[in-house]
C-alpha cells in the first residue's frame, strides 16, 4: 500500500518525497474533488502545486456528476489519486452514491498510490467520526449520513489541521477517552505516509490514546 | 441583383492588394515572448473558394464597399494565393521534405501558445492553435483586424502530439483534428453559427472565406478584431512567467484602446481597468449564453472563448432549442461542462484574472482561493444578475428602456417570474440522462420560448385570462406532449405564479407608460413572437443544413450557395428590430424556393433539437 495522509495542502516536504516515487517518468494523477462547488479553484491549486516538479498528466474525477464506466477505468488507471479538503461528510456521501469507494479501496488495496489532505485523509481511515469533532470546529453532516464507515486503509485515526493549543488538546484527550483506537493529530505542513515499509512521519505529530497524549519523533 | 458583366469592373476591383498584408506578421510576434510558434509556409494547389463573406470584407477594408457579391476570378485567385497555405511541419522537416522556393512563403506565420485541458500537463508547455495559424492583421478605419486559418497543417502544439510525443504528418487519417487539417463542412457550419449568433446579438469572430479541397477537406478563415483568448493569458499565469504575461497583456490593452473598444480614464491604472472591463464582459455573456440556450463550453483554461466575450472554434457550440442542462459534450476522455456550469466557469475566469492582475501588479504569484472573496467576483455576482434579468425581460418582449425601468421598479416580480421559468426550463423526462450522438442529454418537458411566444395572444383572446390548463398546453415541449407535465402543487403552483407576476409587469408597464394593458400585451406579442420564433437553427440542424448545402454543391454556383446562405440567415435573424435595407432585400430574391423549403424543413424538425 501506499498512503499520503496530508493535513493541509502545505507540505513541501512530503510532496518532495511522494514526487521521488515517480522520479523518471510521467505520471498521470487524478484529482477527486470533495465537491463540484469551487473543485475548479482546488484542481487549478493542485495542479499548480505539483506540475512545478515534474511533467505529470493531470485529471480530474467528478463526484457529482454522471460517471460514465470509461471514467472509473482511466481513474482506476492512474498512478495517483488524491482525494480533496473539503466537507468530509458531504465527500463521503457521495464516494457511496456512485460506489466508487470501493473502487478506491480495491485501487489501494493493490498498490495504488492514494493521498488526500483534510478530508481526503480522514476518509483513509476506519470511519469519519473525526471530521464531527471537536464541537468548536467540524464538519457539518448536512448531507445527514448516519454510517460513516470511511476506507479503513489505516487503523488509526487522523486529526488535521491541529494546532497545539490547550482547548485541542483538552478536546483530544477527552475524545481519545471514548475510543479504543489511536488519534494522530496532525498539525497543517505535517502528514502520515503509510506504506509496506510502515508508517513514516513528517513534521510535528501528537498522538491521543486511552486518555494520554504524546509526541511522535 | 442581377449579374454584372466583367466589363463593367472597375480598375479598383481588378487587384486586391490589402490582401498583401495577410502574409504571415503580426504585431503580436514583435510584443511578445515565447507566446508563438513560428511556421514557414507553403501553397496548397486544388483549392477551390466555396463561401466568402462580402461584408465582413468590406468592413476590413479587403475589397472596395462598392465591391459587388460577385466572387470574380481575379478576387478568387487572391483569395487562394492568400489563403490556400499550408505549414511546413516539424514532421515535414525530420522526413527531409523537400518544396520548391517558389511554392513557399517569404514569412513565417505563427501559430500561438495558450492554455487548454485537452492536454495532459495543464500548464500550456505543449498547447495551443494545434491546426490553425495567423495570416495577419489589417486595418482599416480605425479597427485592426486578426486573421487566422483552421486546417492549415498538424503543428507541434496539437493535443495529439503531446499526448503522444510524435510529431504528425499534416493530413495523418490516424488522428482526428490532430491531422491538421478541417473539413469544408466544418468551414460552412461555423459560417451558417457564426453569422446567426453575430446577428443576434450574440458576439463571436467571424468567418471571412472557406476554401474547399478534393476530399472535402477545407480551409476555414476567420476574423475578428482581437483574437486573443483568456488562456493566451493564462498560459504564462499557469507557468509563472511575469514578463510574458504582463507583455502580452499590453498588447491586448494597446489593441482594445486602439480599436476604440476601451476608453481608458486618465488616472486609471490599466490593469485594474482591464479587470474591470473582464468582469463586466463575462458577467454579459454568461447571462447571454443562460437566456438564449447557448453551449460553447465555457472552462477553466479560458480556451473556447475570446477575452473580449466573443465565441471562438465552433466545434462544440450549439445553440439549443430547449435548455438542456443535463447535456455535456462527449471530447473522449473527458466531458464538458453543461449550460449551467458556465456560469460558474465564467466566474471562475474572472477570478483567474484577478489573480492574474495582482500577478503581474505584484510580482508575486498567489494561489488562486485567495481571490475568491475577491471585489471583482462580488462584482460579477451583481452584473450577472442584471445582465440576466435583462435578457429575460428581452425575451419576454419588453423593449430595453422599459426592461430596465421593471427592473427598478418590480425587482421582486421579476426574480419570482424568472424562478418559474427555470423552475419549468429545467425540468426533465423520466427517462433520464441518455446517450446522444454527441454526449448526453436528457430530453425536457417545458418549452419556455413557446410559452413566451403564445402567452401574449392567448391572453389576448382570452381578454386577460387563462385557465391553467391552456397555460400548460402552450409551455409543453413535445416530450411534454408526449409524457404529460406534472400535476402536482409544486408545478402547478408555478404556473399560477408565473401567470400572476407576468399580469403584473404588464400592469405596471401600462401604469407607467400611461398605455392599457392590451396595448402593452399586443406589443409584447408582436416582439415575442420574433424573438422565440419556433424556427430557430439548433446544433443538430446546422450539421444537417450545412450537408444540404454541401451535397448539392457541385450543381450548385457560388453565388446560388451564397444566396441560399443568406437567405438562410435572413429567417434566423431573431431580432425585432432588425430591418433590412431596400438593397438587402433586393439581395435576397431566392434563386432556389425549394431548397430553402428544404432547410426550413430541417430547422422546424429540430428545433427542440440540441
Amino acid at each position: 500500500m501506499n498512503l499520503w495522509l496530508y493535513s493541509s495542502e502545505d507540505s513541501p516536504e512530503v510532496d518532495s518525497d511522494l514526487m521521488s516515487e515517480f522520479a523518471g517518468y510521467k505520471p498521470t494523477f487524478t484529482f477527486i474533488p470533495s465537491q463540484s462547488y469551487g473543485a475548479d479553484e482546488d484542481y487549478d491549486d493542485f495542479i499548480d502545486r505539483f506540475s512545478q516538479h515534474a511533467y505529470i498528466n493531470f485529471k480530474i474525477f467528478h463526484l457529482e456528476r454522471e460517471i460514465p464506466h470509461r471514467d472509473v477505468k482511466s481513474l482506476l488507471n492512474s498512478d495517483l489519486i488524491y482525494l480533496s479538503g473539503g466537507n468530509t461528510f458531504h465527500f463521503l456521501f457521495h464516494l457511496r452514491k456512485t460506489n466508487i469507494i470501493h473502487d478506491l479501496k480495491y485501487y489501494a488495496l493493490t498498490g495504488g498510490f492514494l493521498a488526500g489532505h483534510s478530508a481526503g485523509a480522514i476518509l483513509q481511515t476506519p470511519d469519519i467520526r473525526m471530521a464531527a469533532h471537536p464541537e468548536f470546529d467540524r464538519d457539518d453532516n448536512e448531507c445527514g449520513i448516519r454510517k460513516l464507515t470511511a476506507l479503513g486503509l489505516v487503523e488509526f485515526e487522523f486529526f488535521p489541521h491541529y494546532r497545539n493549543s490547550r482547548k485541542y488538546s483538552l478536546a483530544l484527550t477527552s475524545l481519545s477517552k471514548e475510543r479504543d483506537t489511536l488519534i494522530y493529530a496532525v498539525p497543517d505542513g505535517s502528514g502520515i505516509v503509510r506504506t509496506s515499509r510502515g508508517l513514516r512521519f513528517y513534521g510535528r505529530i501528537w498522538g491521543f490514546y486511552r486518555g494520554h497524549k504524546f509526541r511522535i519523533y | 441583383m442581377g449579374a454584372r458583366s466583367l466589363r463593367k469592373l472597375t480598375q479598383r476591383e481588378t487587384t486586391y492588394p490589402k490582401f498583401e498584408k495577410l502574409d504571415g506578421s503580426h504585431p503580436f510576434q514583435e510584443a511578445t515572448f515565447g507566446s508563438y510558434v513560428p511556421y514557414r509556409v507553403r501553397t496548397r494547389t486544388k483549392g477551390k473558394v466555396i463561401y466568402f463573406n462580402f461584408e465582413l470584407a468590406k468592413k476590413m477594408g479587403l475589397i472596395p464597399k462598392n465591391h459587388s457579391s460577385k466572387l470574380t476570378a481575379q478576387l478568387e485567385k487572391t483569395l487562394l494565393e492568400t489563403f490556400a497555405i499550408q505549414i511546413v511541419n516539424e514532421h515535414d522537416l525530420l522526413s527531409g521534405k523537400a518544396f520548391k522556393e517558389s511554392d513557399l512563403k517569404d514569412k513565417h506565420y505563427m501559430a500561438t501558445r495558450y492554455l487548454q485541458l485537452q492536454h495532459p500537463s495543464k500548464t500550456g508547455l505543449t498547447s495551443g492553435d494545434g491546426r490553425s495559424i495567423w495570416n495577419g492583421s489589417i486595418s482599416h478605419r480605425g479597427t485592426t483586424w486578426d486573421v487566422s486559418s483552421c486546417g492549415t497543417g498538424a503543428t507541434c502544439l496539437s493535443p495529439a502530439t503531446a499526448i503522444n510525443q510524435k510529431f504528425y504528418r499534416t493530413g495523418d487519417p490516424e488522428v482526428s483534428y490532430g491531422c491538421g487539417f478541417s473539413t469544408a463542412s466544418e468551414g460552412i457550419t461555423d459560417v451558417v453559427l457564426s453569422e446567426t449568433l453575430t446577428a443576434n446579438g450574440i458576439s463571436t469572430e467571424r468567418v471571412l472565406c472557406v476554401i474547399e479541397f478534393p476530399n472535402k477537406m477545407g480551409i476555414t478563415v476567420r476574423a475578428a478584431p482581437n483574437l486573443i483568448r483568456p488562456s493566451h493569458f493564462f498560459n504564462h499565469l499557469k507557468q509563472g512567467q511575469h514578463l510574458r504575461l504582463q507583455e502580452l497583456l499590453n498588447y491586448y490593452i494597446d489593441r482594445q484602446v486602439q480599436n476604440g473598444d476601451w476608453s481608458i480614464p486618465q488616472r486609471k491604472n490599466p490593469y485594474k481597468f482591464f479587470l474591470e472591463s473582464m468582469t463586466t464582459t463575462f458577467a454579459q455573456i454568461a447571462a447571454k449564453f443562460e437566456a438564449h440556450y447557448i453551449f460553447c463550453w465555457l472552462d477553466w483554461d479560458g480556451d473556447n472563448i475570446l477575452a473580449d466575450g466573443g465565441i471562438i472554434d465552433f466545434g462544440s457550440v450549439r445553440q439549443f432549442g430547449l435548455f438542456y442542462h443535463k447535456y455535456r459534450f462527449d471530447d473522449h476522455p473527458r466531458w464538458s461542462t453543461n449550460i449551467l456550469e458556465q456560469r460558474g466557469k465564467a466566474r471562475y475566469t474572472v477570478q483567474t484574472f484577478a489573480q492574474m492582475i495582482d500577478f503581474v501588479m505584484t510580482g508575486k504569484k498567489k494561489a488562486i482561493s485567495e481571490f475568491a472573496n475577491s471585489p471583482s467576483l462580488k462584482q460579477f455576482d451583481r452584473k450577472f444578475e442584471d445582465f440576466l434579468k435583462e435578457e429575460f425581460l428581452s425575451n419576454v418582449g419588453f423593449e430595453k428602456a422599459t426592461a430596465e425601468s421593471l427592473i427598478k421598479t418590480d425587482r421582486k416580480s421579476i426574480e419570482g417570474l424568472m424562478k418559474s421559468a427555470r423552475y419549468f426550463e429545467k425540468l426533465c423526462s423520466h427517462e433520464g440522462v441518455q446517450e446522444v450522438a454527441d454526449g448526453v442529454n436528457s430530453l425536457m418537458l417545458c418549452n419556455l420560448r413557446r410559452l413566451l411566444r403564445s402567452l401574449p395572444r392567448a391572453l389576448i383572446l382570452g381578454q386577460m385570462e387563462l385557465p391553467i390548463a391552456s397555460f400548460k398546453e402552450i409551455l409543453s415541449s413535445e416530450q411534454g406532449s408526449l409524457e404529460g407535465l406534472p400535476n402536482h402543487s409544486t408545478f402547478n403552483g408555478h404556473c399560477r405564479q408565473f401567470l400572476g407576476l407576468y399580469l403584473k409587469l404588464i400592469r405596471s408597464t401600462a401604469k407607467q407608460s400611461n398605455k392599457d394593458e392590451l396595448t402593452i400585451l399586443k406589443q409584447l406579442n408582436k416582439r415575442a413572437s420574433i424573438i422565440n420564433s419556433g424556427m430557430r437553427l439548433t446544433g443538430d440542424g446546422v450539421c444537417l443544413i450545412t450537408e444540404k448545402i454541401l451535397s448539392k454543391h457541385s450543381s450548385m454556383t457560388f453565388d446560388q450557395r451564397l444566396s441560399l446562405i443568406a437567405q438562410l440567415l435572413d429567417t434566423q435573424n431573431f431580432n425585432p428590430d432588425f430591418k433590412r435595407s431596400a438593397e438587402e432585400l433586393e439581395q435576397l430574391k431566392p434563386f432556389a424556393q425549394k431548397k430553402l423549403d428544404q432547410c426550413l424543413k430541417i430547422i422546424d424538425s429540430l428545433k427542440e433539437g440540441l
